[in-house]
């Protein structure tokens, strides 16, 4: 036996101990401090479910999760369609393909910041190329007056810098894919829209699911789109759960209050990927 | 048929064409706006190109704390991706290689962790780091980023590991290598690339962090993306040009890496999203 | 090869966790204003001599108000701070101040800042809790007008407007393309309490009183939001104000997009600043107009004024060596400085220094709304929330989401909540 228990303790003792430190114990506390009255100079005292009452009974957590909530599915929904879209039109062929790869990946190395820099400048009211472009079609993005505008925008930074993620995934399974089968079902005739449906979709589908779900869970984090850009507002209206939390917890020092919205992220992203990503994977199994 | 097959390359050329304005529209739009007058910028309307470095010209002279971000970025990401290499490439290896109930289990907590949002560790990290004086050290950014990445790294290097059959260590321990000798000589080499490929997620994750960078740095370790943010509110709509430079200056290094790396990083993404 | 790398890392870790020359300097947290009188161009950087005394670095860490008050106390809390300095705002001046900062009067019966009975007495008993002093005053921004004379001899006035409602109308007419550049009439970034505040005392009316009662659904306030909603509504102010940081606004007036703007007085140095602005000498500075209908009482706005302190965090770690620096940021030099940087100095003298009357024309114009104007809002533990609260209800309003009337309605209803 070349690695005994001894020896594997050794080797995962860097990787738990940093787990421990830094996740594990700090989400225990978490946990435990989202049932306590907490702030600046004041001892925590036990106040058991009311911060959970409390934002459970805050029109503004409602709203913050319900933006939350829509702008993930919204999301989701885009990337996998796109990503869907270009993975197959990959792998129908195209020319020099590890270039387009690169194209595809490019998003992807940018950070949040640099792509709010880039999408301020395009949507821009006065300077900007898009809302030039946009302005005869009778389009604007009025990013910081109407929420629906600004939570757009967030999308739209979303699915930039995560289109690329969810793309391999899909482009990955399909690779995967046995070329024969197609063969197969041209020479039965199949048009590419039934060799599609038939065969890409359902032997897809768990490449679908792990997409959704990844996407589903990092989504629900969302901070930095909308931070950088309209900062929840105007009037809060577009604040989403994180800066929700970010407020409670930094700004009016009610660590309680925060921790609790903590843990109802935690379980509103459960949820949704539970209740929705099933529901959607069982129709694409039963639509196939 | 011909028609057919016509409208096919016709259809497939327009997406790809969608595609490159869209994946690198906005990118090429900012690098070469970052080599333009601001007074060009400012016009749409205007199609000349006048080239100029006025824009970085500026940047070194007024913006000093930006550069002092990239070297902390730099530094950062640095001790990030070997810390997290390091740690997962060991823990890989354990959990490919003793196969035990409890492992099983623990490899499991490790997927379940990477559900816990970072924002909400936030709030019992910030007083800690502060008692053990880490605040707005390169430290402790190493530190927190290096775990972030832990339990992805870990399920991708357990997946590159697993294809080295375990036959191959046995076979040098009868051949009289140590335990060492064994890691050392025959499997690391061949897990390299599972390093690279974790050693890429981390890099570009390090160097263009916000949120974790925003709570836990004020001075002395700001990041690149804080003081980009920063300028953003500062100066965007006034001086579009000096901060395009500086975004220039940030992303362009890590989409570099990242072409170069592709390959890598498409095998590290599959790798850890299927198995992870 | 291993061991190398582990070596290598532990070293690395070493070095990373020091924090680079921490003992050589202090640190300040302030507001991005703050560092700009200090080390301004025009009257030079207050902390040069003491720096070079005592071989100390002067670190300024800035962010915007809200930030600034959350950063500060948060890390004042802590059992040990890397802060030496915090600026306070007068609106902070409560118990909780009292315990996280450390007093100041031991300091002062020891060594002295230079004549402190030449600080305005309101403002040194404005920085006390429970009688005990906790912050030295260093600024007090008094609002007024700032406008760009230019811009506006190009749309046919000639002088600044002498009632509100004149300068609504201004304001919508200096909205044009000037070399293709939009210009809006009035700037104001983020609709934040001090500022909509400051506006609103146009009509003398007040959100908060002294003796803690709510009144901002009472008709002066409701007569300055509909001003401000009708303003924006023709386009007259920027249309992303509520994307736009109050300190930011500089630029706007710097770079000629804006005509005039509301703003502490002192800023008129900021804005002719020849290094900075391409208006330099264009933007003057007067008392904001009042309304019409309160002219007989006030013949300038009693605008907001807000001050802001130092204080010595209790955890900080360079106590003795943060006194001496701030004495020397208070002495009747730097303050002098400071206020050709652009600052409204707390001292009395220094508005009776010649040179200084010469070269800030408005001066007198400050001590005369000194004498009128009152703090936005009173010191009590919510005010930051109380501020956020007023934000929230006017962008609301402005932006046309609410009804004036309802949203003051809704903000009277919350903030009585905060403050009973």
């Amino acid at each position: 036996m070349l690695l005994g228990v001894r020896g594997a303790g050794v080797l995962l003792t860097p990787s738990w101990l940093l787990l421990g430190l830094v996740i594990v114990l700090p989400a225990a506390y978490v946990f435990w401090l989202s049932f306590e009255q907490s702030s600046f100079g004041q001892a925590p005292r036990f106040v058991g479910l009311a911060n959970y009452v409390t934002i459970l009974n805050d029109p503004y957590f409602w709203r913050a999760l319900r933006n939350t909530v829509v702008v993930v599915l919204a999301v989701v929904m885009i990337e996998i369609v796109l990503g869907l879209g270009i993975a197959v039109l990959f792998a129908a062929g195209i020319p020099a393909r590890p270039i387009w790869l690169a194209v595809m990946l490019a998003p992807y190395a940018v950070s949040e910041v640099a792509a709010v820099v880039m999408w301020r400048f395009l949507l821009d009211p006065e300077t900007g190329p898009l809302t030039h472009l946009l302005a005869p079609l009778g389009l604007a993005l009025d990013w910081a007056v109407v929420p629906s505008h600004g939570l757009a925008l967030a999308g739209i930074l979303s699915v930039w810098l995560h289109l690329p993620f969810t793309f391999v995934i899909l482009y990955a399974a399909r690779l995967a894919l046995p070329g024969q089968i197609y063969e197969a079902a041209r020479v039965d005739g199949a048009s590419a829209l039934q060799q599609f449906r038939l065969l890409t979709l359902p032997l897809l589908r768990p490449a679908i699911l792990v997409a959704m779900l990844f996407r589903t869970i990092t989504g629900f984090r969302l901070f930095s789109e909308v931070w950088l850009t309209t900062q929840g507002g105007p009037a809060r209206s577009t604040e989403v759960a994180a800066i929700y939390l970010y407020l409670e917890g930094f700004r009016y020092d009610s660590f309680g209050v925060a921790a609790a919205t903590g843990w109802m992220m935690v379980l509103a992203a459960f949820l949704v990927s539970l209740l929705y990503v099933r529901r959607l994977y069982k129709d694409m199994a039963d639509a196939g | 048929m011909r028609a057919d097959r016509l409208l096919g390359r016709a259809g497939k050329t327009v997406a790809l064409a969608a595609i490159a304005l869209w994946s690198l529209g906005p990118i090429l739009m900012v690098v070469s706006a970052s080599f333009r007058p601001d007074r060009e910028i400012f016009d749409p309307g205007q199609h000349s190109f006048t080239f100029t470095l006025v824009n970085y010209a500026h940047l070194v002279s007024e913006w000093p704390q930006f550069f002092r971000g990239l070297s902390n970025s730099a530094l950062v990401t640095a001790g990030a991706a070997l810390l997290a290499t390091f740690a997962s490439a060991l823990a890989g290896y354990a959990y490919s290689r003793l196969r035990r109930r409890w492992m099983a289990a623990s490899a499991a907590a490790m997927v379940f962790i990477r559900l816990i949002p970072p924002i909400v560790l936030t709030l019992p990290l910030f007083p800690i780091i502060n008692r053990l004086h880490l605040a707005d050290t390169h430290l402790v950014l190493i530190l927190l980023y290096a775990t972030f990445f832990v339990s992805l790294g870990t399920v991708v290097m357990r997946t590159f590991f697993d294809q080295i059959p375990r036959e191959m260590d046995e076979a040098a321990v009868v051949d009289g290598a140590s335990a060492w000798q064994v890691i050392r000589l025959i499997v690391a080499p061949l897990a390299a690339q599972g390093m690279v490929a974790v050693a890429i997620f981390v890099v570009v994750f390090a160097w263009n962090e916000y949120l974790f960078a925003f709570i836990f740095t004020a001075n002395n370790a700001k990041t690149a993306p804080l003081v980009l943010a920063e300028m953003t509110g500062a100066i965007d709509g006034v001086e579009w040009g000096v901060l395009f430079a500086a975004t220039t200056l940030h992303l362009i290094p890590v989409l570099a890496f990242v072409i170069l790396a592709q390959r890598k990083l498409v095998d590290g993404l599959t790798a850890g999203a299927t198995k992870g | 090869m291993a061991l190398q790398r582990r070596t290598m890392l532990a070293a690395g870790l070493a070095l990373a966790a020091t924090p680079a020359r921490a003992e050589e300097r202090l640190t300040i947290f302030a507001h991005r204003v703050h560092k700009t009188v200090a080390t301004g161009a025009q009257g030079g950087d207050i902390t040069a001599a003491w720096s070079k005394q005592t071989g100390l670095g002067v670190e300024w860490v800035t962010f915007e108000i809200a930030p600034l008050e959350e950063r500060l106390y948060r890390e004042a809390s802590l059992p040990e701070t890397a802060v030496d300095i915090g600026f306070v705002l007068n609106t902070q001046a409560t118990e909780r101040m009292a315990r996280l900062f450390e007093p100041l009067d031991p300091f002062m019966a020891k060594d002295p800042i230079e004549d402190p009975a030449d600080i305005f007495p309101g403002l040194m008993s404005g920085m006390k809790v429970g009688g005990k002093l906790y912050a030295v005053p260093f600024r007090h921004a008094s609002s007024g007008l700032h406008y760009n004379e230019e811009l506006l001899a190009e749309r046919g006035f000639t002088a600044p407007p002498a009632s509100v409602e004149e300068f609504i109308t201004m304001a919508k007419a200096c909205t044009y393309r000037r070399d293709g550049q939009p210009v809006v009439g009035f700037v104001m970034g983020g609709l934040g309490y001090a500022d909509v505040i400051a506006f609103a005392r146009a009509w003398d009316a007040d959100y908060i009183t002294a003796d803690m009662k709510v009144v901002a659904n009472q008709p002066p306030m409701v007569a300055a939001v509909s001003a401000l909603r009708d303003m924006y509504a023709a386009g007259a102010m920027p249309r992303n104000l509520t994307a736009i940081n109050g300190e930011d606004v500089n630029l706007w007036m710097q770079t000629g997009r804006g005509a005039m703007i509301i703003g502490g007085m002192g800023r008129n140095a900021i804005y002719n600043d020849p290094q900075k602005s391409r208006f330099a000498g264009k933007i003057k500075t007067v008392p904001f107009p009042v309304s019409s209908t309160i002219a007989g009482k006030y013949k300038v706005a009693p605008t907001k004024v807000e001050f802001w302190g130092m204080a010595i965090p209790r955890a900080s770690r360079h106590k003795q060596e943060a006194w001496s620096l701030i004495r020397a940021m208070s002495s009747k030099q730097s303050t002098r400085m400071a206020a050709l940087n652009g600052n409204g100095p707390v001292r009395s003298s220094t508005y009776d220094d010649a040179e200084l009357r010469r070269m800030l024309p408005y001066a007198e114009a400050e001590r005369q709304v000194l004498l009128v104007s009152r703090v936005a809002i009173p010191a009590f533990d919510n005010a930051a929330k109380a501020g956020d609260l007023l934000q929230e209800e006017v962008q609301a309003a402005v932006l046309g989401m609410k009804p004036v009337q309802q949203a003051l309605d809704d903000l009277t209803e919350r903030a009585s909540k905060l403050v009973g």
